[in-house]
């Protein structure tokens, strides 16, 4: 994630250098009008840079700023697989792999302690539902309680598309009739 | 007629779900959904924390041994814990309660207590967050109601308020105080 971020801030700051060499070219002699473009903010190269300077460094620190990653990066890559299963209970509809609540931030880093001391992802996860619930698991686990939650969709398309089906093939041949 | 109930069928239906969601988005009140009850009945996993100003810590040791207790998470910087703060000075003359102070500088947490009171027994000091995960902790305030044998009773994610406290905590403290430890 924060890779991502930082390639993408990496991308802008070197746009904003072409900016810049263009901006120079099109800059004003002396005693001509300026050019209207450097009249904008955001165009003037010390703006941009300034810019590019505050995305590249400060954003990506605060945005999990508690997270250390796992020296070893098959480690790490697990963790990170495994932060997208897990929901963030404060904020419900996100994942804690995309969320910078307190909680999240504490769940990730007992995630990879776990992780560093050898347990294996279904444990990590069991032992997580265990606590908190199943409503911690992004998916939650198929069970007697579930059932409906998991199938109630299908059946709701199968009566409809049932429905649709018998009304179509039915109806026509009646109203050419 | 036949057809008639046919086609008024699909409305049925609908109005019959519709008549399942408001009633279980309806009923029960808010108080329900603050009792967490995963945890109920399982022992109450603490960490040793460094206690706040005393130089014993804070251990597991202390619940249990016969003796209903409340936990109470809390933090300086916490808007609903200051409301609640008010409650459990009087829930402090009934029960005895330990306070976890999550993720707060200990400067922060004594100037806290010496503005409002202090009505914990001990407090341990969590700076880092680290019984965030062990206790299912989801936010501050959150408070558990340990009974004789140190199993969580109650674990209660919303601040307390005056009627709960009378309600919910009062009452079940004391069936759980009649209780006999196993």
């Amino acid at each position: 994630m924060i890779n991502a971020l930082n390639k993408l801030n990496l991308l802008i700051y070197l746009l904003h250098f072409k900016n810049w060499e263009f901006l120079k070219c099109v800059r004003p002699l002396r005693g001509e009008k300026s050019d209207f473009r450097s009249r904008f903010l955001y165009t003037h190269p010390n703006f941009s840079v300034g810019m590019a300077i505050v995305f590249l460094w400060i954003f990506p620190l605060f945005a999990f700023a508690a997270d250390v990653p796992l020296p070893d990066s098959g480690q790490e890559r697990r963790a990170q697989e495994l932060f997208k299963e897990i929901r963030c209970m404060v904020c419900q509809g996100q994942a804690i792999s995309d969320s910078n609540a307190e909680v999240a931030g504490d769940i990730r880093r007992n995630i990879r302690q776990q992780i560093t001391s050898g347990m294996s992802e279904e444990k990590i996860k069991s032992e997580l539902a265990q606590r908190y619930g199943d409503v911690i698991l992004m998916n939650p686990p198929f069970k007697t309680s579930t059932v409906l939650l998991w199938l109630g969709p299908w059946v709701v398309l199968l009566i409809g598309g049932g429905a649709a089906f018998f009304y179509f093939h039915g109806a026509k041949p009646k109203k050419r009739l | 007629m036949n057809s008639n109930i046919l086609r008024m069928l699909p409305l049925l239906i609908l109005f019959v779900l519709s008549v399942a969601i408001a009633l279980g988005l309806f009923s029960g009140d808010d108080r329900d959904k603050a009792i967490v009850t995963v945890n109920q009945g399982k022992k109450f996993s603490a960490y040793e924390l460094p206690s706040l100003g005393k130089n014993e810590m804070f251990t597991p040791q202390l619940f249990g041994g016969g003796r209903v207790l409340v936990v109470n998470i809390f933090a300086s910087w916490c808007e609903p814990c200051a409301t609640e703060h008010e409650v459990l000075m009087k829930l402090a003359h009934k029960v005895n309660i330990y306070g976890i102070a999550w993720k707060d500088k200990p400067a922060d947490t004594i100037k806290y207590l010496q503005q409002r009171g202090n009505p914990f027994q001990q407090i341990g000091v969590d700076e880092a967050g680290i019984t965030t995960v062990p206790m299912a902790i989801t936010g501050v305030p959150e408070t558990f109601v340990l009974d004789k044998n140190g199993a969580i009773a109650l674990h209660y994610k919303a601040p307390i308020t005056e009627e709960t406290m009378t309600k919910l905590f009062i009452p079940l403290i004391s069936i759980l105080n009649d209780k006999r430890a196993e």
